[in-house]
């Protein structure tokens, strides 16, 4: 046992403002694999997260110097995610589309995961797509990834009332469409 | 919020532990990623006078009859302002541009660009029923749509030059004073 800590989010910041670029892969381990799952549910495709999750990483280390409070990293970094994707969507100008019409998601192909596994999250995830991105981006904040109401509006600048409506016609739309596929 | 029915309930948890299903990165994403920080310029700790002249939104919420006290107080200034030749003017490497929607039959039209962050800024609708706005951009080529009553997303009609967004639509061009430069 070395007996050495990881360095703090805002040990890290500082040393990469001082010049150690490298020292940012440190974050870049530490965020992107917890970023991933929500930016594949709110695109939709893992190759397209993984992209966006590229941009929103090289984003913040140009813009490093404006995150105020480092020891908040996360949040600052969550929010850069949340605006790529959004920003990614509203150019893809992309509307919520029917269950016909939503392509197949590509599936997580671990092997490790059951096939029944697989088949069964292809269907909600075509589901997911049916809602609106902003419903989406609501429903994946609160129920997949468990943030409270009052991180998500520090995430998203949305008050807490309209993310709770958000969130509630995700849910109730979600339910829907799940019972149409007869999951 | 209202409980769901347990039939339902059961459903919704199902799909909720579904999707928690953690997603694995491609194997490659820190290399592509610190590829890109390499090359990028060294971000410095910045001075508290880039502090005091930095963008940042600041969302003010006021009683309508404030509003239209402050609507009061911004017209007599500006009524005032006309004796004084302080005018705000772009900055070296911004350019004032001008853009012209017609569309008179819509109910709104907004801009929504590379220079905006694809978010949407609203027009105002002109005398003969088109829609204007003028505004200070940086520099550059730069890629933007119209977006008609919130909904339909179009290129600019007038525009002179586009470009393939790669999903199968146009985007019209603008070339702001000395692209490249």
């Amino acid at each position: 046992m070395s007996g050495v800590e990881d360095p703090s989010d805002a040990q890290v910041v500082a040393q990469v403002l001082g010049g150690d670029r490298e020292a940012f892969g440190i974050l870049i381990r530490r965020y992107a694999p917890g970023f991933s799952r929500y930016a594949t549910r709110v695109l939709g495709r893992p190759d397209l997260a993984d992209d966006v999750l590229a941009e929103s990483f090289d984003r913040a280390f140009r813009h490093l110097a404006s995150c105020r409070d480092p020891s908040r990293f996360r949040t600052w970094l969550f929010r850069i995610v949340v605006n790529r994707c959004k920003s990614y969507l509203a150019r893809r100008h992309s509307e919520p589309v029917s269950l016909e019409d939503a392509p197949p998601p590509v599936a997580n192909s671990d092997p490790g995961v059951e096939v029944e596994w697989n088949e069964a999250l292809e269907k909600v995830e075509q589901a997911l797509q049916t809602l609106s991105a902003q419903r989406r981006d609501a429903f994946v904040m609160k129920y997949v990834e468990g943030l409270s109401y009052q991180e998500m509006s520090r995430i998203t600048g949305e008050r807490v009332p309209t993310l709770k409506m958000r969130v509630h016609r995700a849910r109730e739309a979600l339910v829907r469409v799940l019972r149409q596929q007869g999951l | 919020m209202r409980p769901l029915e347990p039939r339902d309930q059961a459903l919704f948890d199902r799909a909720v532990e579904l999707l928690q299903t953690p997603v694995e990165l491609a194997p490659n994403f820190e290399r592509r990623v610190m590829a890109r920080v390499r090359m990028a310029p060294q971000p410095r700790p910045r001075s508290f006078l880039w502090w005091l002249t930095e963008r940042r939104e600041i969302r003010v919420r006021v009683r309508p009859i404030w509003a239209v006290a402050a609507a009061a107080a911004a017209v007599l200034m500006f009524s005032l302002g006309q004796f004084f030749s302080a005018e705000s003017t772009p900055g070296p490497n911004d350019v004032i541009v001008t853009f012209l929607a017609p569309f008179e039959d819509a109910r709104s039209v907004a801009v929504a660009g590379s220079f905006s962050d694809w978010e949407p800024i609203p027009l105002h609708r002109t005398s003969d029923g088109s829609f204007r706005l003028q505004m200070i951009i940086g520099s550059g080529v730069h890629e933007y749509m119209f977006v008609i009553d919130d909904e339909r997303w179009v290129s600019d009609p007038l525009a002179e030059l586009f470009v393939d967004d790669g999903f199968g639509r146009r985007n019209s061009l603008l070339v702001a004073g000395e692209a490249g430069t």
